[in-house]
């Protein structure tokens, strides 16, 4: 059953090469013999080797070739000299004519012809040369030169496993420059016991690899088999166009407010103070207000002078609202300030003041903010804020705990629990905290509370408004675990985390 | 957050109960506080800052004691016939309030308590002294009756604490550590504030420093001279109550001063306690409960309140005199859930009629972005605030109209983009190392100035999309323009341009119904080299806002 499935999987390269690896061992012969190309030969042992079909032995062995001057004879140049000397003797001219030799040859030719005392030497004038009875009997045989540049024509040699009497050709063929020795890698395939017991099973070469319209077109595929594949196999890494996880932890909260059927509003990243701070009852010398927290922009803004006279009775008296208020003048100079808002709440007062909002109201934002501050791993001076609030007769604290514990469950947290906190424009306030089983911690995500009666006054709204809010940046590194901002956010964003960022359990 | 420092066995002893660590943990959880930090006996609790009361360890325990249901005892002032003349002060720190402690006995541990919580008012209830300082000098150093007054600086010649020789007011600033940290609380006064007693000795230069020769408390300190003085009395008022209590919860007998304004003279302290009434009905219309007046009362008792009477609609309270913190009826009732234990409600959820909507610039990112990411591009979300050598001059064009932030903590940062395409190509700045092709587009704001607008400026949605990789060219890009106008069924027109930016003979206007939208094209070499790229980017970048009026 093995050795069937282990043949079924058989790539048309493999099953076409494994017959020749019974009678060759060495690569180049098995290349030379199967007709298949080097790749190829190459590719397919890989396969059979990762299958323990056949192992492959690598050694270094020098390797004996012939060099680009010696491929360009037929015949070693003191054989044609040789041929054309008789017994008469010739003058070098007429040999170099004869021969069609270039000098160089001809010199090397003589001086190895004369140490085989094969000629005659005759000094006249000029040089001349005849063959002796010595030359005439060398017609007949070759040279061990020869014989060993007859057999590098056909195959190359490996320079360990040279003859005696074939290693002083060797060396003077190599004075010569007609051989070239090189350390060459030598493969050596040799079949495995799986191996053995494999080509001794009947291998169907003519089967499908690919499925191609043509085969489709001709019907081939009812007549053969096709390959089975490794289907374990590892594939190269993809990856596609993702959109970015905070704008996914965006959407996830979108959907939540909309399910709760809230709806959402929008609001400008530059604001004036009067609506960041004043409209909702934050006093002019609050320190979240100080330079070093907010970025002020260099000129003012413009405030609506009906709401701002309001909002400046409840701060220096309360007006009706019941309170004491705070019992200084209140500056229209600073509310005037222009600054990048520093939380979403700017633009849920601008709804209360601009958009009159009248009970019973549901709104969410999810918005950019600011902070004045220097960027490291879980700081930036920008970052998005979600909130809501819900506006209606009868709400009470209850109410608000009961949403914040729907929209809790809507991410998939169950177990929270509730801690008074201040803030300046809610009372009572509650952080809440949720129990997150993925993580195996509680995590302080929501802070809340009821809108205070004085900063509601200057809209006329006497119905509790219950607000809460959440981090978003924050949601989202706990949600995939990622310890640095910047690696998230911002151009320094790293591409190949947001191409294989996790998608979330919902939630 | 405010941080008191504090020991768990000097909170003990001040409680009266040997409260386990778990146990104060979750007491303050309930109370709104939290353990943050333990080693050992020393402790570091969170405080919000609405509570500078619980900013020594003497107010927690007192907060704690009521708590736990045991009697605190009342602050109670000894009267005495002592003065404090109070004449031609300077018109910008005109308030002063003293008293005189006596019986403390001071050690160490003491000292630093008393130091700590002088300081901790200063930085966070008198917001870096910018309202009010305190001081505190040993008695037998003084001879009454002290003076309140000013000086001219360089006439204020005196020996500032812990330095070694006299220096006028002017030198102080300059040279003391304490005047050089406050100086820009006097800037521009013409007249500095003093303290002088009878013997003509200059006690101390408030809000700055104090004198070393006389206001300089040590461990043979029994009886001290406590001031307060700033511009707003009321707050000044709550921060003076609030240290001596602290000495009087350490042993201290509190004996009244008569401040003489002239025209009127306060005796001090007060400890005056404001009366509220508080309607039973609007407690539980708050909170959704039930209570009956005997139980807010209980409550209210926990929070140390006093109640001077009470029927079945109303009770008539009395307030802390060291709460800051009670503007309205509101802050009361928030203190009786606190009472109550806000994880002891049964949670509700009234239904209120809406229906769930988004905006149509919400709606119509997801859009876009879908055919984006269907595209295989990645979406990336870079910083709003950037700074000009990003936006213009790496970018191979001259500065437009953009908004410039005023001071900025963090240096990369100095204005509010007006373009998304350069905080996408530094994107690719930072991911050269990261596998290629690089196929990055991004739907978000960009803020332009509007002198029409309250805000001055306006937030445009915009989109930029680029590629990069070593074949990226105009086509490329043009093909994803071509998609979004089929998709969303505009018709484009395209207009050369020339544009430092970009290629020229590569780059053009996007124009929609005789308006210009965006730009198109093969970004410069310069470009690419000033952000260090070496493949070849194509981008577009559109103004949602005129495409698709927004």
């Amino acid at each position: 059953m093995e050795l069937k499935s282990l043949i079924d999987k058989l790539h048309s390269l493999e099953r076409k090469l494994l017959p020749f690896l019974e009678k060759y061992k060495e690569f180049d012969e098995i290349v030379k013999h199967s007709g298949m190309q080097e790749v190829e030969v190459m590719r397919a042992l890989q396969w059979l080797e990762n299958k323990v079909i056949v192992k492959i032995e690598t050694n270094e062995s020098k390797i004996i070739t012939l060099s680009e001057k010696a491929k360009a004879y037929s015949i070693l140049p003191e054989r044609i000299v040789l041929k054309n000397l008789n017994e008469k003797e010739i003058g070098l001219e007429d040999l170099k004519n004869k021969t069609k030799l270039s000098d160089a040859e001809i010199n090397i030719s003589i001086g190895l012809l004369k140490k085989r005392m094969a000629i005659e030497i005759v000094k006249d004038n000029n040089i001349k040369i005849k063959i002796n009875e010595n030359g005439k009997r060398l017609i007949e045989k070759s040279t061990p030169e020869e014989d060993l540049f007859y057999k590098l024509l056909k195959i190359n040699l490996n320079a360990d496993n040279l003859e005696d009497s074939e290693k002083f050709a060797f060396n003077e063929l190599k004075n010569r420059g007609l051989v070239n020795v090189e350390t060459r890698k030598i493969r050596k395939v040799n079949l495995t016991d799986l191996g053995k017991e494999l080509i001794k099973q009947k291998i169907e070469t003519n089967i499908i690899e690919a499925l191609t319209p043509e085969i489709l077109k001709n019907k081939e595929w009812q007549k053969k088999k096709f390959r089975a594949y490794d289907i374990k196999i590892n594939v190269p890494k993809i990856y596609g166009g993702r959109r970015h996880p905070l704008n996914e932890a965006m959407s996830d909260i979108r959907k939540i407010f909309m399910n709760m059927g809230f709806k959402e509003m929008e609001g400008p990243l530059v604001e004036t103070a009067f609506w960041c701070m004043d409209s909702m009852w934050i006093p002019q010398d609050h320190p979240a207000r100080e330079m070093q927290d907010t970025f002020y922009l260099p000129y003012e803004g413009k405030i609506p002078l009906d709401i701002a006279k309001k909002v400046a009775i409840v701060h220096e008296n309360g007006g009706k609202s019941g309170s004491n208020g705070y019992g200084y003048k209140w500056d229209e100079k600073i509310a005037k300030q222009l600054l990048l808002r520093t939380h979403t709440t700017a633009t849920t007062f601008r709804y209360f003041g601009e958009k009159k909002i009248k009970p019973p109201a549901k709104y969410f934002y999810i918005g950019r903010i600011f902070r004045n501050e220097a960027i490291d791993a879980t700081h930036l001076p920008e970052f998005h804020q979600s909130e809501g609030f819900v506006m209606e007769e009868g709400l009470t604290m209850r109410d608000l705990m009961g949403y914040i514990k729907e929209f809790y469950n809507a991410m998939g947290i169950y177990k929270i629990k509730f801690k008074p906190t201040y803030n300046p424009y809610t009372e009572p306030s509650l952080e809440c905290i949720g129990y997150n089983e993925q993580l195996g911690k509680w995590v302080e995500l929501i802070n809340s509370g009821i809108f205070r009666p004085e900063a509601l006054e200057p809209y006329g709204i006497k119905v509790p408004v219950l607000g809460w809010g959440l981090g978003v940046e924050r949601l989202a590194m706990m949600l995939h675990q990622q310890k640095d901002i910047r690696n998230m956010l911002g151009a320094t964003a790293d591409l190949n985390w947001l191409r294989n960022h996790k998608v979330i359990k919902k939630w | 957050m405010v941080v008191l420092e504090t020991r768990h066995s000097i909170l003990n002893s001040l409680i009266g109960e040997k409260l386990s660590l778990k146990e104060l943990e979750e007491i303050l959880f309930n109370l709104g506080y939290e353990l943050e930090d333990i080693s050992g006996d020393n402790l570091r609790i969170d405080i919000t800052a609405e509570r500078p009361d619980l900013l020594s360890t003497q107010g927690l325990a007192r907060a704690l004691r009521a708590y736990l249901g045991f009697k605190n005892i009342d602050y109670k002032v000894i009267k005495s016939k002592g003065k404090i003349k109070v004449e031609n002060t300077a018109k910008e720190w005109p308030f002063v309030l003293a008293c005189i402690v006596k019986g403390l006995k001071f050690d160490d541990e003491k000292i630093k308590e008393v130091i700590r919580i002088q300081e901790k008012l200063g930085t966070t209830f008198l917001r870096n002294r910018k309202k009010g300082g305190l001081g505190l000098y040993p008695l037998d150093k003084i001879k009454f009756p002290v003076k309140y007054t000013s000086e001219e600086p360089k006439k204020i010649v005196y020996r500032p604490l812990e330095y070694s020789e006299k220096l006028n007011a002017l030198e102080i600033l300059q040279k003391h550590p304490t005047g050089i940290k406050y100086k820009y609380l006097v800037n521009g006064w013409k007249r500095f504030p003093i303290f002088i007693d009878s013997n003509k000795t200059i006690m101390s230069m408030p809000p700055i420093v104090n004198s070393h020769d006389v206001g300089k408390i040590d461990e043979n300190t029994k009886d001290v001279f406590v001031e307060v003085t700033g511009k707003d009395l009321k707050t000044i008022t709550m921060a003076f109550e609030i240290l001596v209590g602290a000495l009087m919860d350490m042993g201290g007998k509190a004996y009244s001063l008569n401040i003489n304004y002239g025209n009127k003279i306060i005796k001090c302290p007060e400890f005056k306690e404001e009366k509220r009434k508080l309607n039973v009905d609007y407690v539980n219309k708050i909170l959704g409960l039930n209570l009956k007046t005997s139980e807010i009362k209980r409550l209210l008792e926990k929070m140390m309140y006093k109640i001077k009477s009470a029927n079945e609609k109303e009770l008539k309270i009395i307030i802390p005199s060291t709460r800051s913190d009670i503007w309205h009826n509101i802050d009361v009732v928030d203190d009786i859930m606190r009472a109550y234990g806000c994880n002891n409600f049964e949670l509700n959820l009234k239904s209120v009629e809406s229906i769930g909507e988004t905006t149509k610039s919400v709606k119509l990112k997801e859009e876009i972005s879908n055919l984006f990411i269907g595209l295989g591009y990645q979406e990336v979300f870079t910083l709003m605030l950037t700074n000009k050598e990003n936006q213009f001059r790496k970018m191979n064009i001259e500065e437009s109209k953009h908004i410039n932030l005023g001071k900025s903590v963090e240096q990369s940062v100095n204005m509010a983009r007006n373009w998304l395409l350069p905080e996408l190509i530094n994107c690719l700045h930072f991911n050269r190392s990261v596998e290629y092709p690089h196929k990055i587009f991004e739907i978000n704001h960009v803020v332009l100035p509007d002198n029409t607008r309250d805000v001055m400026s306006k937030d445009v949605l915009k989109l930029s999309i680029v590629n990069s990789h070593s074949s990226a060219n105009f086509t490329e890009i043009k093909q994803i323009l071509d998609y979004l106008a089929n998709s969303f069924s505009f018709k484009y027109d395209i207009k050369e341009i020339e544009h430092g930016s970009f290629i020229n003979g590569r780059a053009g206007n996007v124009i929609v119904d005789g308006s210009e939208i965006g730009v198109i094209g093969e970004i410069s070499p310069v470009v690419l080299g000033n952000f260090g790229l070496e493949a070849p980017v194509s981008a577009l970048e559109l103004d949602l806002n005129k495409l698709f009026n927004l």
